[in-house]
């Protein structure tokens, strides 16, 4: 079971350019999407990445995969790492769950 | 004559362009006809990876690594109406070589009216400038002129800007970038690069030149259509301390009635030229292809062999570097007393072979040179010529000198 996190640009170019070094970002199933009206940026696009979920998803039974929310936290700070490193600049990285 | 047509004016602009510019052009609006960078839906964002590709292949063209320190104006008169207006304001001075475009000279004549203080540098009779007298005019050490009673001028401040034309869209003069990088920083001073006629085929290596802003056109050397150009800050520079010309609607902080201060936004308001973006991604992309180096080599062979030719017929004068010196592929001709416009207008009407006369927006250019204001004509190669193009102009020119140029 997946959660998706998001990272936020102020501008679209920072976005593309993101979208395209993202092959080395070490995060998981990077992608380009359209920003999600619950999270604050209008720049229309932003990237979304996944890490085990930290709570039950949708799906009965099941227990949630990252229970204490430690694999979403690592896979924000790998987006943070990889951003600083890249000199991308972006407005923030929410993490899955 | 036939139907042959030797294009020669590529310094006004590049034609032809390959082939798959105008594809791509196509292309964008057929398929990717989206607004870029304003919505989420796969017409934009694919309109949006165009824009991005073009700003990566741009930045590689002038070999800075971080693409999102340049922004997309509308060709370079605009990069420099905004570097010139952004980077000196009143009571600064500001350093200008004497080979000047008027996309240059007309902004700062407006920064002179504005309280700004223009100091213009000489240039020999090619068109070179001469870097011991920049030196002290960006110091302050020197006035403007460089004769023993002017240079007694001492304890001037240093200039906050240098403009320099890269490459002279007169005489072909190709200035030692690096050098003059190397004495604007010495001073403080940032250095605004008018890279219209050498950007994507010079090595600009902006990456090594932290205290430089290059300001270039997408038309010419780098192949693309009209209507695009830039400017990129070197990373010394800091952006956001150039105030933008034009500010409007980014897709980006729209809660904000305050226009953003951050790249490339700052210096993009209003919808960009997507299609045009498109053709100089193309553009720039075939050049990649086809080695900027090698590109580079054959045009100056080309301009080598014009320039060798033309000396050789009487009367004939070629102004610019002499043979074998650093240039870029333009040059331009007097020929005795024979009117330019006229000379022109034969080597069109009866041999197909066209070339710009005039004085080229270049007023100072041609003073500098000697050619104010009668003017000259001018010539310039393109990747798409061979020796063949080249020594059929040179039989054409001859020929429009034997028989005389009157109609
Ligand atoms: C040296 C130089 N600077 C600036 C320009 C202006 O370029 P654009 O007309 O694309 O703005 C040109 C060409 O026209 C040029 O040759």
């Amino acid at each position: 079971m997946n959660a998706s996190g998001y990272i936020l640009f102020h501008t679209s170019s920072a976005a593309f350019r993101a979208e395209r070094l993202a092959t080395r970002s070490g995060l998981a199933a990077p992608r380009l999407v359209p920003t999600p009206r619950e999270l604050s940026s209008d720049c229309g696009v932003c990237l979304r990445f996944e890490a085990p979920a930290s709570s039950p998803g949708e799906a009965p039974g099941g227990p949630p995969a990252d229970p204490s929310g430690e694999a979403a936290a690592r896979a924000a700070r790998v987006a943070r790492d990889w951003l600083e490193r890249e000199r991308i600049p972006y407005d923030q990285v929410v993490a899955p769950g | 004559m036939g139907a042959r047509v030797v294009y020669l004016d590529n310094a006004a602009t590049s034609w032809p362009k390959p082939p798959c510019v105008a594809e791509a052009m196509a292309a964008f609006l057929r398929d990717s006809g989206g607004n870029p960078g304003r919505s989420g839906h796969r017409l934009s964002v694919a309109a949006g990876r165009v824009v991005a590709e073009a700003r990566e292949a741009a930045a590689r063209a002038l070999g800075l690594s971080d693409p999102l320190r340049l922004a997309f104006t509308a060709n370079a008169t605009a990069a420099l109406n905004v570097g010139i207006a952004g980077l000196a304001g009143p009571g600064d001075r500001i350093v200008v070589d004497a080979m000047a475009h008027n996309a240059c000279a007309r902004p700062l004549s407006e920064a002179a009216r504005r309280g700004a203080e223009i100091d213009w540098a000489p240039v020999d009779g090619a068109g070179r400038l001469d870097l011991d007298l920049l030196e002290d005019l960006v110091a302050g050490r020197r006035g403007p002129g460089g004769g023993p009673g002017r240079g007694a001028r001492v304890g001037r401040k240093a200039a906050r800007l240098v403009v320099l034309t890269h490459g002279s869209n007169v005489s072909g003069a190709l200035q030692d970038l690096a050098a003059v990088a190397t004495i604007a920083e010495l001073a403080g001073a940032v250095l605004l690069v008018d890279a219209a006629q050498t950007a994507g085929l010079e090595d600009i290596g902006l990456d090594s030149l932290p205290g430089a802003v290059v300001a270039f056109t997408g038309h010419k050397a780098m192949l693309g259509p009209g209507g695009t150009g830039g400017l990129a800050f070197g990373t010394g520079v800091d952006p956001e301390a150039c105030a933008p010309l034009l500010r409007g609607g980014t897709g980006s902080a729209s809660e904000s009635e305050e226009h953003p201060a951050f790249m490339p936004d700052r210096f993009e308001a209003g919808t960009l030229n997507g299609p045009g973006l498109a053709g100089l991604l193309s553009g720039l992309s075939w050049i990649e292809a086809s080695g900027r180096a090698e590109l580079r080599a054959a045009e100056l062979r080309l301009t080598e062999r014009l320039a060798a030719g033309l000396r050789e017929l009487p009367g004939v004068q070629v102004l610019g570097p002499r043979p074998g010196e650093r240039r870029c592929p333009v040059l331009s001709i007097r020929a005795g007393l024979i009117d330019p416009a006229s000379l022109a207008l034969a080597l069109d009407e009866r041999h197909g072979v066209l070339c710009r006369v005039g004085l080229h927006c270049a007023p100072r250019a041609h003073r500098s040179l000697g050619t104010f204001p009668g003017g000259a004509v001018r010539l310039s190669p393109g990747p798409f010529l061979s020796d063949d193009d080249i020594d059929y102009a040179l039989g054409a020119v001859e020929a429009c000198l034997k028989e005389g140029t009157s109609p």
